[in-house]
């Protein structure tokens, strides 16, 4: 819970190396800083203005201006449910009050064990699925109570574990920066298509 | 150069513009006012705000644009009051006011508000929002000196841009999106600047507001004067506004010489330590077998002509000594200089203990500050601007951006050398190869360099770094320079100093000889009978307070002050002198600029100018100075022959800024910038900050009436110490086992008596840190953090910091009394380090 751990630094001193300006990172090492601690610390945005030569004040203005950046612990699963017209006309609001009966807790807090935090969120592009909800931005959906209350005990029995990696981390599958191409090379092809 | 114009239409009025310029500017240049909140002439432009939307003919019609946001060009024809501009200037205007609360009555801003003056200029008149407001918890303090009103803000972006652009320290950010958005510091780290109360300035409403000024007084209750910030002499313009004799605050005003409507915070909030009673020196006392008492004025001053007559008589005019400070104005040191020189005949005199350099390498070819700005090269020799000349720092940051080339050579890394092109490290230990870097870094462009001089580092000795500047210019001799030293500029030029050149002086009595530290020294050897402290602290000149004690029974030490101190503490004769704000008079600047200094309010107690405590003991030594009031002053400096030949009190009237000296020097100022008009709420029209702004700027002397008395005098070649013997580089003699080469550099909040009276202010001083390479850190085994024990002429106890930056050797940060013990007459000093128990 805190600065970047050893593993995690290599990672993010890879990331910065990637950009022309290490402030290019900010977002990216914000990104790896939820997938460490599941939100974005203070002292990890201290930790990535270091790593960028910025100000903390100023990674912190640009994470608190994205909704998938945290700057407040959340739980372990980040189930937001969708409440855009396609779902609402399906009976998203309906959904949106039993998932609050459900989970015991109102829209914007986190559960006491700390496992769920419940949102209510604009249009997630699964409207074929109305009414659907995302958990860590993966996709579920038409849910009713049964299906809803399924989910939530797959959650928490770790039936999903495969399928739901904790909030804040995006992708499992850790590719490779490509092999940078030298300048000379690009405008050597320029050069080529240009003819 | 002129500027290419352009011709454009302007609300149906064919009219000229600059070339490239903003079309906000354009119109302001053509008397239209466009309302805004966010742009500022001297930053970048955002367009945030919205609210100078104009129409501009293009060729799909006419469109609405954000006049800050679009350079004028050629055949641009704009509308500025029709309809749809009126009608979006409504709807900006509700939307700003949607969520700003209507507590005018009791916000600081009320009066003198931009929000509140064009609600009322361009507003609809009537609100159409009836649901509940924005509620944030209030107010925040963002700093020490700077509260934060979150409701009000109208997120204009000035004070963040001001933080990152102008400061370069982004402490402050916007935080969050949309209508939650909010100016945010991170966690528990503060808006910790030198430059922090700008923001305050700038901010169009009442959402930034200075500790100091906060629920102080109403904007329409304030008077004001034009002044001169004298906290350092860069010579910062400012208004200087009071509130029933008392100081409320300090504005910035626009002056495109100096210091482009900034401050730093030692000088915006000085105000505050003259206003501390219980701080200042406020009536005469004399010391006897039975105490202290207080006595008037006729007796103090009785009692100190007849120690001095008693001084001069047993033992001689040199057993007379005097010291002076920072703060005088250039009448006072006039005053006591001719005092010195004329009637007690004394060389033991020195008004500018700061320069540590030979000032005649000041004067031969003198540079100003837009010319140092504006050259191909600007080498910073041993200055540190930023804890030095705080705004100097500002204004070469900006410079920086645009483009200027800068050379910094110095024993210690500043927070400029981040971003300038070459440092060149005055490394102790190979000090011969130094001067031939600098000139190696020039890359054989050696036609257009300024060099700014200073003696930043107090280990070096003023022999070593007059003869490195020396070898400098000599190697590129026809580079210019700019004095970058903070204080002592007056005593320099009226000749109150052993650092002075012949050629400029205006006294023309007996040449000063011996220099503080050598009075100081022949004071301890109890060789002066009496010592006058004139606005200074002995102890700022390294004396311990046993020292001081000791001294003080040996010598009669006569103090004049504004502040009390330990100086006050153990003189035997105390007289109050008025302080900055309490005294009319000038001031000149780094560059020889001669500045006007207001009176606003009435000197505190009994206190008295400086040049009317020397008038009078002159008298009562049996003498004349010739002068009785303050034009006499000016009138005998005008004729004096020095570089200050031709003064005079009209050239205030004839333009904004002061002429530079010697007069002969010609100015190019660059194109009068227009003023924000919301950078100085309450001198907000461009007529009351001075005479003939739109006129230009250039003053020729041929052209000005009335001072043509003492011109022929000026000086045209002045002594060298460049072609003299001295500028050869001195080898130092290399460390024995176990010592180590010590920086010792100033910074801004170093303990003083007037930074100690100033309750908000003093808040910032803190304890000297020692930084370390960490190689050496390694070899010394020094912690960060941990504490040490240096020993060179005396010894300090301080703690240790691992360099971050490029830190050679050990770099002691914060000259105090207990520092400055470390120093001894070497020419660089050297300590060995012992870990300290605790």
């Amino acid at each position: 819970m805190a600065r970047f751990s050893d593993e995690m630094l290599s990672r993010a001193e890879e990331l910065v190396a990637l950009y022309p300006d290490p402030r290019s990172a900010t977002i990216p090492l914000c990104h790896l800083a939820q997938e460490q601690d599941g939100y974005v610390t203070n002292e990890a945005m201290a930790h990535i203005a270091e790593l960028v030569g910025s100000t903390a004040a100023e990674v912190q203005g640009t994470a608190s201006f994205y909704d998938m950046l945290k700057l407040e612990p959340v739980g372990r699963y980040v189930i937001g449910v969708c409440t855009n017209i396609a779902c609402m006309l399906r009976g998203a609001y309906e959904l949106l009050e039993n998932a609050e009966e459900v989970l015991d807790v109102p829209v914007g807090a986190t559960t006491q064990d700390g496992l769920f935090t419940l949102e209510e969120v604009e249009c997630i592009a699964h409207c074929d699925q109305a009414p659907a909800a995302q958990v860590n931005y993966r996709y579920f959906g038409p849910l009713d109570r049964q299906s809803f209350e399924s989910l939530v005990s797959k959650l928490r029995s770790g039936e999903l574990n495969e399928e739901v990696p904790p909030h804040g981390t995006l992708i499992r599958i850790r590719r490779e920066a490509p092999a940078v191409i030298p300048m000379e090379e690009i405008d050597r092809n320029r050069a080529g298509e240009a003819e | 150069m002129p500027d290419e114009l352009v011709a454009v239409t302007f609300d149906g009025h064919s009219l000229q513009a600059r070339k490239g310029v903003k079309l906000i500017d354009a119109l302001d240049d053509a008397g239209i006012n466009v309302p805004r909140f966010c742009y500022h002439p001297r930053m970048s432009a955002v367009g945030m705000c919205r609210m100078c939307l104009v129409e501009v003919k293009g060729p799909r019609g006419v469109s609405l644009q954000p006049s800050c946001y679009i350079d004028v060009a050629d055949g641009m024809e704009v509308f500025t009051e029709s309809d749809a501009v009126k009608k979006a200037q409504h709807g900006v205007l509700e939307f700003l006011l949607a969520n700003h609360p209507l507590d005018c009555p009791v916000c600081d801003k009320g009066g003198e508000c931009p929000l509140q003056d064009q609600a009322f200029a361009h507003g609809s008149g009537e609100t159409r929002f009836v649901e509940e407001k924005r509620h944030y918890a209030k107010p925040i303090p963002i700093s020490r000196l700077i509260k934060l009103d979150r409701e009000r803000c109208i997120q204009c972006d000035r004070c963040t841009r001001f933080a990152d652009e102008v400061a370069g320290e982004p402490l402050i950010d916007f935080a969050g999106r949309g209508g939650t958005l909010r100016i945010s510091t991170f966690s528990n780290v503060d808006f910790d600047s030198y430059f922090s109360g700008n923001v305050a300035q700038i901010c169009p409403v009442g959402a930034l507001t200075t500790t100091p000024y906060r629920f102080k007084a109403r904007p329409w209750d304030l008077i004001q004067s034009a002044s001169t910030c004298t906290q350092c002499d860069m010579g910062c313009q400012v208004s200087l506004q009071s509130s029933q004799n008392e100081l409320t605050r300090m504005l910035g005003i626009d002056s495109d010489a100096i210091n482009h409507s900034w401050l730093c915070d030692r000088g915006r909030f000085s105000t505050s330590e003259v206003n501390n009673v219980e701080h200042r020196v406020t009536r005469p006392r004399l010391k006897d077998q039975d105490g202290t008492v207080d006595v008037s004025w006729t007796k103090a001053l009785r009692a100190a002509a007849s120690t001095i007559k008693r001084a001069i008589d047993e033992r001689g005019a040199s057993a007379v000594a005097v010291l002076s400070g920072t703060s005088l104005t250039l009448e006072d040191t006039y005053a006591w200089a001719k005092l010195a020189s004329d009637v007690v005949r004394t060389n033991a005199v020195d008004g500018a203990a700061d320069v540590r350099i030979d000032g005649s390498l000041l004067l031969e070819n003198p540079a100003s500050i837009n010319e140092a700005l504006a050259a191909r090269r600007l080498v910073l020799f041993n200055v540190d601007p930023k804890n030095e000349l705080p705004v100097l720092h500002l204004r070469l940051r900006a410079a920086i951006r645009a483009g200027l080339r800068v050379v910094e050579v110095n024993a210690v890394p500043t927070d400029l050398t981040a971003i300038v092109d070459r440092w060149i490290p005055i490394d102790p230990g190979n000090l011969g190869t130094t001067i031939d870097s600098v000139v190696a870094a020039l890359d054989g462009d050696l036609d257009d360099v300024v060099v700014m001089a200073g003696c930043r580092d107090r280990a070096l000795g003023a022999s070593l770094n007059t003869a490195l500047l020396g070898e400098l210019l000599s190697r590129v001799p026809r580079a210019k320079v700019l004095s970058g030293i903070a204080h002592g500029t007056n005593a320099l030029a009226v000749g109150f100093a052993p650092s002075a050149p012949r050629g400029i002086r205006s006294i023309s009595g007996v040449e000063p000889s011996m220099n503080a530290d050598s009075i100081v020294a022949a004071a301890l050897r109890g060789e002066i009978a009496v010592l006058v402290a004139l606005d200074s602290d002995l102890m700022g000149l390294g004396l311990t307070e046993d020292e001081l004690v000791s001294l003080s029974e040996r010598t009669t030490v006569i103090a004049l002050s504004s502040f009390e101190s330990a100086t006050t503490r153990h003189a035997t004769i105390v007289l109050p002198m008025s302080a900055f704000g309490e005294q009319q008079g000038s001031t000149l600047n780094i560059e020889w600029r001669h500045l006007r200094l207001g009176r606003q309010v009435e000197p505190v107690g009994q206190a008295r100018s400086a040049w009317m405590v020397a008038t009078e003991l002159a008298s009562m030594l049996g003498d004349e100075l010739g002068f009785m009031t303050l034009a006499d002053i000016t009138r005998e400096l005008a004729q004096s022959g020095g570089i200050l030949s031709g003064l005079g009190l009209h050239y205030f009237s004839e333009r904004l800024d002061g002429p530079l000296f010697p007069l002969s020097r010609k100015e190019e100022i660059r194109m009068q910038r227009v003023l924000d008009p919301m950078a100085t709420p309450g001198v907000a029209s461009i007529e009351r900050q001075g005479a003939n702004f739109a006129a230009g700027n250039v003053v020729e002397p041929s052209e000005s009436p009335g001072f043509a008395v003492g011109m022929g005098e000026t000086p045209k070649s002045l002594p060298s110490a460049k072609s003299s013997a001295v500028a050869r580089v001195i080898e130092l003699e290399p460390l024995s086992e176990g010592e180590h080469w010590l920086s010792l550099v100033p910074r801004l909040y170093d303990s003083s008596p007037e930074l100690l009276a100033n309750p908000f202010l003093k808040l910032a001083i803190r304890e000297p840190v020692l930084v370390v390479a960490p190689a050496v850190a390694e070899e010394l085994g020094l912690e960060d953090g941990g504490h040490c024990r240096l020993v060179g002429a005396g010894s300090a106890e301080v703690t240790v910091r691992h360099a971050k930056d490029q830190t050679l050797f050990l770099a002691l940060h914060g000259v105090t009394p207990a520092t400055q013990q470390l120093l001894g007459d070497q020419s660089w000093v050297k300590v060995r380090v012992e870990k300290s128990n605790g």
